[in-house]
Parts: structure tokens; C-alpha cells; sequence
């Protein structure tokens, strides 16, 4: 299954352990190089499917300093799907970086 | 900021937007981080995702649901034309000196026939009280009411068509434009029992009150938007746009289905057959344009949503 490429990164984001919404945006923009910028709907969109198909599991909400949060976990299926996910983009990397290399030499 | 972002938030269904609005609004005002531009474009996404899970939402509704949403529409036409109805006896036409409609013209002094047919007599305000009482008892969630008021409402109005016979009540709305007019003699028979059968058989759940404005608001802009010089001709156009939209949307969303087979069936069909019988009976009726314009859509409106809600049945 190919993963979208904000998508990818929020569970990028999610590797190092929990994260709330707002930071899992900053992870996400530091990760891609500042490539993605991830907006509010569109975080929310996209925990919403990743919660709905197991690969995030959503933690309960706590007020901190007056603000609303909740946390959200890369569970194992989410691990899964993220290393399969590397694995094609290596992959699919690697066939054009030899294919490059061999024009070249 | 925090008020923008929250009207913002406020395009989500509404059970979502009680379990996550704070998250969402938060998250939004830090992204935004003190920016009006940025603050904007954080409200903009907010809109996207809130329409988006809507539409989610739409596609997980029964068939049970659409039920009930087409009782309240049809509730709502309902109470529009008697509205509309009591608004001409308010403000009626003028009397032309001659009259060109003489295929249903009774044979007396036509002054006397006008100012019986914009008389406000107690049909009317059964009419309009019965229709309120039905869009009240929807709202409320109180079955009894509804269904009550809405076996009224098809009493009173079968009561005109068979009943009182010619003129009908309902002919005030066909004064200037005749034939055209919308809804004129016996068409409201068939919404007024659709009417009857959903309020009996929709799951009623009780709303807000601050729906029961609402539902006034919608009848009058309904009766605005439907009102011709002194008529009530263009109420075929807003029910066939509904239809229309239904049948756009209806696709994935299933209780949207039910509204295109259902007004399919109540309005739009009584008006082709009324038609094609005028048109049998050599009556000047401009049944071919109509035919022509309504037979896809009624073809359309009744098989697809059929359909669509065949395959999620089966699936």
C-alpha cells in the first residue's frame, strides 16, 4: 500500500516516540526539510485514517497550560507499514541512482 | 483568533466536534502562531477537513436516515405552500379585465370566482396549521404529533381534491400562469401522503429548538424563491433542483438517495403524468417540453439512487 507523502512523514514523526498535534507539524516540517508543512486539517485528516486503520492509536486529551492535546502512538502495524514504506522508496530510489550511475560511467 | 478558528471548526459534524474541537482549535491557533495570514490558511484547512469528514460521515448514514430527512423536506414544501397559500389571500392579484384561461374558467361572473378563490377560509387555516403542527413534531422527535398532523395535513387536502371539488384551493397558485403553475388541483395529493407514510415511518429523534426558526426561515425563503408575480409557479424548479442534488450526491451518500426517489416519486412524477393526461385530453398543456425535460430526470432520480441503494444492501 503507497502511503502519501505527508502521510509518511507524520508517522516519520511519530518514530522517536509520542507526540501531540502541534508537534508532530514542527517533527514533520524538520524531518522533510521543511518540504512538508503540514496544515491543521490536513494533520487531522490524516491521523484520522491512521487511527482508523491501526497504525496510530490516539491517547486521552489533557490540558496543558490551558491548551487542549492529545497524544498519538506509532503502534506495531504502523512500524510495519512504515519500514515497508522506506523500503519501496529505497527501492524504487535505487533504480534510477544505478540506472544514472551506469549512464554516467 | 480563537473565535475565527472556532466558527472554522464548526464545519465538522457535530459528534466529532464535541469529542476533538478543543484539540483542533488549539492546534490550529498554535500553527497560526499570532499570524492573521497564517491564521486564515490554518481556518481554510480547517473548512477542507471539517467538509471532507462530513462527507465521510454522509456515506456511513442508513436508509432509515434519508427517510427521516425526506420527511423533513417534504414537511417544509409542505408548510411553504400553505404559506405561500395564505400569503396570496393577504396580497391577492389584481382582476384583468380579460381572462384567456377559459378551459377551467366555471361559467359565472368571474369577479366573484377570483374573490372566492383568494378567500381565506377555514381550509387554509386547517391547511397551515396541520402542516406547522407536522414540521413542529418532527422537530420535537413526538411521533404522535407528527404523524397526527401529517394524516390531517392529507385529510384536508384530499378533502379539496375530492371533496370540494373544482376550483380547488390549490388553483390560486395557476391564476396568472395557468398551466404552468405549480402545484395546482390534485398535485399535492402525493407529497401530502409521502408526508404521511415518512413521518410514520422515519426514526424520529428530537432537534434543538432553535430548529423550529429555522424551519420558518426555510419555508419563507422556499415560498421567495419559488414565488412568480402573484403565483407560486416556480415551486417545480427549487424541488427539481433538490432532486437534482440528490441525485449529484446521492451516489455515496445514502440517505441524499432516499431524497431523489422519494421527491421523484411525490413531485415530479404526479407533474409528467399530469401532463401526458392534459395532453390525452387535448388540452393546451406544453407537454413535450415538459416530457422532455422531466422524463430523464424522473427516469434518473428513481433508478439510480434505486440502484445505489440495491448495491449497499447487497454488499
Amino acid at each position: 500500500m503507497e502511503i502519501r507523502r505527508s502521510t509518511y512523514f507524520v508517522l516519520a514523526a511519530l518514530l522517536d516516540g509520542p507526540l501531540h498535534g502541534y508537534a508532530i507539524i514542527g517533527r514533520a516540517s524538520e524531518l522533510s526539510g521543511g518540504e512538508v508543512r503540514l496544515s491543521t486539517g490536513t494533520l487531522f485528516g490524516a491521523l484520522d485514517r491512521l487511527v482508523e486503520s491501526g497504525l496510530v492509536e490516539a491517547g486521552e486529551e489533557e490540558k496543558v497550560d490551558g491548551r487542549v492535546r492529545r497524544s498519538y502512538t506509532l503502534t506495531q502495524d504502523g512500524h510495519g507499514a512504515l519500514a515497508a514504506e522506506a523500503s519501496r522508496l529505497r527501492r524504487a530510489a535505487l533504480v534510477v541512482e544505478t540506472r544514472t550511475a551506469r549512464a554516467a560511467t | 483568533m480563537r473565535r475565527v478558528l472556532g466558527l472554522a471548526s464548526r464545519t465538522f459534524p457535530r459528534d466529532y466536534r464535541a469529542r476533538r474541537s478543543g484539540e483542533l482549535v488549539d492546534t490550529a491557533l498554535l500553527a497560526a502562531d499570532g499570524s492573521a495570514w497564517r491564521t486564515g490558511g490554518e481556518a481554510l484547512s480547517l473548512v477542507t477537513a471539517g467538509l471532507r469528514q462530513r462527507a465521510r460521515a454522509e456515506r456511513g448514514r442508513s436508509v432509515a436516515d434519508g427517510i427521516r430527512l425526506l420527511a423533513g423536506v417534504v414537511a417544509l414544501v409542505n408548510l411553504s405552500v400553505a404559506l405561500a397559500g395564505i400569503g396570496l389571500s393577504i396580497e391577492r392579484p389584481p382582476v384583468p379585465r380579460t381572462y384567456t384561461h377559459a378551459n377551467w374558467v366555471p361559467p359565472r361572473d368571474f369577479r366573484i370566482f377570483v374573490a372566492e378563490l383568494y378567500n381565506l377560509d377555514w381550509w387554509w387555516i386547517a391547511f397551515a396549521i396541520a402542516a406547522a403542527s407536522c414540521v413542529v413534531g418532527l422537530v420535537l422527535g413526538n411521533r404522535r404529533l407528527a404523524l397526527g398532523a401529517a394524516l390531517a395535513n392529507l385529510v384536508i387536502v384530499a378533502y379539496d381534491e375530492w371533496r370540494l371539488g373544482a376550483p380547488f384551493h390549490l388553483d390560486r397558485f395557476a391564476y396568472l400562469q395557468g398551466r404552468w403553475a405549480y402545484p395546482t388541483a390534485r398535485d399535492w395529493l402525493a407529497p401530502a401522503l409521502l408526508l404521511a407514510v415518512t413521518a410514520a415511518a422515519a426514526p424520529l429523534r428530537r432537534l434543538s429548538l432553535t430548529w423550529l426558526p429555522l424551519a420558518l426561515v426555510a419555508s419563507m425563503v422556499l415560498v421567495a424563491l419559488a414565488r412568480e408575480r402573484y403565483a407560486f409557479f416556480y415551486l417545480r424548479w427549487p424541488l427539481a433542483a433538490i432532486v437534482v442534488v440528490a441525485l449529484a450526491f446521492g451516489w455515496f451518500a445514502p440517505r441524499l438517495a432516499v431524497l431523489a426517489v422519494g421527491l421523484s416519486l411525490a413531485v415530479v412524477w404526479p407533474i409528467l403524468v399530469d401532463s401526458t393526461l392534459m395532453s390525452l385530453w387535448g388540452l393546451q398543456h406544453p407537454n413535450l417540453v415538459i416530457a422532455c425535460a422531466l422524463a430523464p430526470l424522473v427516469s434518473l432520480g428513481i433508478s439510480l439512487p434505486l440502484a445505489r441503494l440495491t448495491r449497499r444492501r447487497l454488499t
